[in-house]
């Protein structure tokens, strides 16, 4: 799997910043529960994106 | 400490929601809350505009009478009962759902509703309006077949970033209307010292 080939997921990570951050902003209004919420919802995502990536990749290879 | 429950509800600032709806983070800035207007601004744009950058630009229409008029009815039913039957901009929402969440970015998604008030038909390339030409207008449908096929999926996932950053707006317009979804500390403590000081003192 070359990882460095051109790929949509390589678009991903700007949807991720901006849905944790406007999210997360939209719900408190101190900087320091911003950053927090966000990082916090940020790594959730990406985790949850890397699960399903990682499940997919195994069907496809193995089933 | 007292729960937010506690606290009188926030008075709502239907300026800045709307100011909010035409430039993201507009309301905000008009409310005080600067650093937070720029950051809703510039990440909604980005996300706007990067997704219609994967679409080459041509994933944010809707399309007019003269696209829609040949199309069959759409009519919303049960059975062989018509209960709605959809017409003008309602027809054209249905066959371009993904501009009902496009819309909500505000000003930046304008120009389509123009081109769709325009009529600007889509197999007419010189065709457009003063200003704006045919930027947000419907494109042929040979033009789509080829960016579908050609993009490697990149046109279908623009029109979805477009979608999210109009639909993330409303989260937008609702922060500048009744201010943000969690009340900190500082407001809830001051709410009770405003709600306390104002009770009363009982003479015994």
């Amino acid at each position: 799997m070359n990882l460095f080939a051109v790929s949509i997921y390589w678009d991903l990570p700007v949807l991720l910043v901006v849905v944790s951050i406007v999210y997360s902003a939209t719900r408190h209004d101190r900087w320091d529960r911003i950053f927090r919420e966000a990082f916090r919802w940020g790594t959730q995502i990406a985790g949850f994106l890397a699960l399903v990536g990682v499940g997919l990749y195994l069907l496809s290879t193995y089933l | 400490m007292p729960a937010p429950e506690e606290t009188e509800p926030r008075k709502l600032d239907w300026l800045a929601a709307l100011l909010s709806y035409l430039l993201p983070g507009l309301g905000q800035v008009l409310q005080g809350r600067i650093a937070k207007g720029v950051l809703f601004f510039v990440s909604l744009y980005t996300l706007f505009f990067y997704g219609m950058a994967l679409g080459a630009m041509k994933n944010v229409w809707l399309p007019p009478k003269a696209v829609t008029a040949p199309l069959p009815e759409v009519d919303i039913g049960y059975r062989n009962t018509s209960i709605f039957k959809a017409e003008g901009a309602l027809k054209s929402l249905a066959y371009r759902p993904q501009f009902l969440g496009q819309f909500w970015i505000g000003a930046a998604a304008w120009p389509a509703v123009l081109q769709y008030l325009a009529d600007t038909p889509p197999d007419n390339p010189q065709q457009g309006l003063p200003i704006v030409g045919r930027y947000m207008a419907t494109p042929p449908d040979e033009e789509l077949q080829r960016l579908q096929r050609d993009g490697n999926k990149r046109w279908d996932l623009g029109w979805v970033y477009t979608l999210i950053a109009g639909v993330l707006n409303l989260l937008v317009i609702y922060d500048a209307l009744a201010g943000p979804a969690v009340k900190d500390d500082e407001e809830v403590e001051k709410a009770q010292a405003d709600a306390n000081a104002k009770k009363p003192e009982v003479v015994s």
